[in-house]
């Protein structure tokens, strides 16, 4: 890889690309594969479809660079382009969401070669696959996959406030499922070591009545 | 490179979150960096859009032509993808694409130039679909290996038209190449067909496209080796393999 690309800021990159340099779309791809993946496997739960997903993408952005004007940060374009592969994805087949809830990330808990966190993993992915899409898709990228809120707004095209709002009820929603699912007893999982524990602060359910739009 | 990019604002997260569903969802495994395995597809991928079948022009893009970008001096993000992979991802991805289509590649590559780009992607998905998601398959797999089959009547003079044919017109090509066939020879197969470019002198980062046609009432196969966005036909007997080219006509460069 040439060492001026890498010096140069993604918007400089994406510049040079539109001006006809090969070398430049790689250094984008380099910088961003490994977030873009993430997205994507966090989107769809499934390590397979995210591949296909994510390299359609890439290729998607390859061919439509012309038309990216740097209103954006090229982070935010790119996670654009990948999540709406994803979506796409997943209103064609319906059937990736419920294979998510069943088999996803089964590979990337079980490294830890723990049941029960393997279990709790299912139980929140399956969880996460009954949700509304505008819900699930604000938890994906603003809990899990760690976005600020302004950008996952970007991403998704639509107010903060929405976003906020779609965060609020659909943890609201998740928890109440978890709940359901288990009995009386919400699944958590401690940030250090997955682990289902039973848990006093059950969801309140008034919180899902809060309308969209709201923060 | 996959954890969360700056530190959540105490509106976003945890703090105000009764429920623990965001602490909950943030501690689920981290997916890890992309596999290098689908760092190598996709850069194969991107390298054949910029690659001797590119389908854009500046024109249409704004990108220099495929002619200017190949003459520039200065390359190296995807040097290592030379242009032989590249091609070779053309063949086995753009080659299921034509013949499934019926079209020509371009054609088959073309979008439908919606404003939303996961549209786009997810048209690209359709076309990979449709060509039996062969650009996925050919990795881990003998790289570029097409093998289709035109029926053509081939004579020794015919050659490059026989293998402009075999190259750009729609026929639907063999998926099954695991396995022989007792009718089409070792050449129908992946590994049959490498053996028989061995025997011609076809270097193993050379991309294939073999078609299966009749030579003077006997079957013969037009074989096709793309290496440096150059194409070079043979013309053999279906029987050719290691060690036994069976060459009828050719090398003849297209």
């Amino acid at each position: 890889m040439d060492g001026p690309l890498r010096e140069l800021d993604d918007r400089a990159l994406m510049r040079a690309h539109q001006g006809g340099d090969p070398d430049a779309f790689g250094e984008i791809f380099r910088r961003h594969r490994d977030r873009m993946w993430a997205v994507a496997v966090r989107v769809l739960g499934d390590r397979e479809l995210a591949a296909d997903c994510v390299q359609d993408a890439f290729i998607s952005a390859y061919r439509h660079a012309a038309g990216y004007r740097g209103d954006a940060a090229v982070t935010t374009w790119l996670h654009r382009i990948v999540v709406n592969a994803c979506m796409d994805r997943v209103r064609r087949d319906r059937h990736v969401l419920r294979r998510a809830g069943d088999l996803a990330e089964i590979d990337l808990a079980s490294d830890r070669d723990d049941h029960a966190s393997t279990e709790a993993v299912l139980d929140v992915r399956a969880a996460l696959a009954t949700l509304p899409e505008a819900q699930r898709m604000a938890l994906v990228l603003v809990d899990m996959h760690g976005l600020p809120i302004a950008e996952a707004a970007a991403v998704l095209q639509v107010a903060e406030g929405t976003v906020k709002s779609r965060c609020f009820r659909g943890r609201a929603a998740l928890a109440l499922i978890l709940r359901e699912r288990a009995g009386e007893s919400v699944g958590t999982i401690d940030a250090g070591r997955a682990s289902k524990t039973r848990t006093p602060s059950a969801p309140d359910p008034t919180v899902n009545l809060a309308p969209e739009g709201t923060p | 490179m996959t954890t969360p990019q700056q530190p959540p604002g105490p509106a976003d997260h945890p703090g105000s979150d009764p429920t623990g569903m965001s602490a909950l969802l943030r501690s689920l495994p981290d997916p890890g960096p992309m596999p290098d395995e689908l760092v190598k597809r996709i850069q194969l991928s991107l390298a054949a859009e910029t690659g001797p079948f590119a389908r854009r022009d500046s024109q249409e893009t704004g990108y220099a032509p495929v002619a200017d970008i190949r003459g520039r001096s200065r390359r190296s993000g995807f040097r290592p993808i030379h242009w032989a992979a590249a091609a070779g991802l053309v063949a086995v991805a753009g080659g299921g694409m034509l013949a499934t289509q019926g079209g020509d590649m371009l054609s088959a590559l073309s979008f439908g130039g919606s404003s939303a780009a996961g549209s786009a992607a997810a048209s690209l998905s359709a076309e990979r679909a449709a060509a039996g998601d062969s650009a996925a398959s050919g990795i881990g797999s003998p790289i570029g290996v097409t093998v289709v089959m035109t029926g053509q009547v081939v004579t020794s003079t015919g050659l490059a038209s026989a293998a402009q044919q075999a190259m750009s017109t729609g026929v639907t090509p063999l998926h099954d190449l695991a396995s022989e066939s007792p009718a089409i020879g070792p050449i129908g197969t992946e590994m049959g067909a490498r053996d028989c470019a061995t025997a011609l002198g076809v270097p193993s980062d050379a991309a294939l496209v073999v078609d299966l046609v009749t030579h003077d009432d006997s079957p013969a196969a037009v074989v096709v080796a793309t290496l440096g966005g150059e194409h070079t036909a043979y013309l053999v007997r279906r029987n050719c393999r290691l060690g036994s080219a069976e060459l009828i006509s050719g090398p003849q460069r297209l």
